[in-house]
């Protein structure tokens, strides 16, 4: 240990090796990229929002590697389609108790989407973002 | 007025679980993940610990590619002996090269551990004890970042 001391866990060159490696040879960043390079119809918003939840996660400087934000910029274009065509497709045979869960499944969505877009440097909310709402027990 | 139901964590869907089960990157990120926690703490701190982040982020019910029943409760114990281990060691290589034990920044990795090996001890119940809704002291503006 140097006595320049690496305080997070993906702040040393070796972790940073490390996470690049395991996202490489897993193949999960072409997965993910295969994911969002799907036409809007074809997802559906549970798998959106696990990426959604994958992306805010890893895409951080130390764990995202180089190279790979096309994938960042294509999920934040894809879960805003995604979003305004739900929004448009809201069904009107939906009953009260119906109209509101699926409103609180927006928003939290929404929300999400905000947390990826200030990852890539798009959001337009000026105020710090905190851990999503149904994300409960998170470091627990 | 009746009560705003709340949605699901997007880890807890049937369908998002079933996408994510369905992956083959996913579950060779847990083998990996477990291939590094078993390599020799003094030889591997940092990728062990990159790894064991991962446990901590990744390591829940419905998220973590499980092959066995029991695989999510070892994982999750074995990413905590790992980083008790990385600790210790940390704390007998700081006492070889001088007096890094009294730095601040030595301090507060040593906190982040704690913090880290407590999360995955509250992750070992059936439910979980910790009360932190803030990440390890080390993890920075987790949301923000």
């Amino acid at each position: 240990m140097s006595a320049t001391l690496e305080l997070s866990p993906w702040a040393h060159p070796k972790s940073q090796a490390w996470y690049e490696m395991l996202l490489k040879q897993s193949g999960m960043l072409d997965e993910l990229e295969r994911f969002v390079e799907q036409p809007v119809d074809r997802i559906n918003i549970p798998e959106c929002r696990m990426v959604l939840m994958l992306l805010i996660t890893l895409a951080r400087p130390g764990i995202w590697p180089h190279g790979y934000d096309n994938i960042l910029v294509l999920a934040e274009q894809k879960v805003t389609e995604i979003v305004k065509q739900t929004q448009s497709k809201t069904n009107r045979k939906m009953t009260m108790a119906q109209h509101q869960q699926h409103g609180a499944m927006m928003d939290e969505i929404r929300y999400e989407l905000e947390v990826l877009r200030r990852r890539i440097g798009k959001s337009s909310l000026k105020t710090p973002l905190h851990r999503p709402a149904t994300w409960k027990n998170f470091w627990a | 007025m009746s009560q705003r139901i709340s949605p699901p964590s997007p880890w807890a869907d049937e369908d998002a679980q079933a996408w994510l089960t369905s992956s083959g990157g996913w579950q060779k990120i847990g083998r990996l993940i477990r291939s590094t926690l078993s390599l020799e703490p003094s030889e591997h701190p940092h990728q062990i610990r990159a790894a064991a982040s991962l446990v901590i982020l990744f390591g829940r019910q419905g998220l973590w590619p499980q092959e066995t029943t029991d695989d999510l409760d070892e994982v999750v114990d074995l990413a905590r002996r790992k980083l008790v281990l990385i600790k210790a060691f940390f704390t007998s290589e700081a006492r070889v090269k001088g007096n890094l034990t009294s730095n601040p920044a030595f301090k507060e990795l040593m906190e982040s551990l704690d913090q880290e090996i407590r999360i995955l001890e509250s992750r070992s119940n059936d439910e979980p004890t910790g009360k932190s809704q803030q990440p390890p002291a080390s993890w920075g503006p987790f949301w923000q970042t």
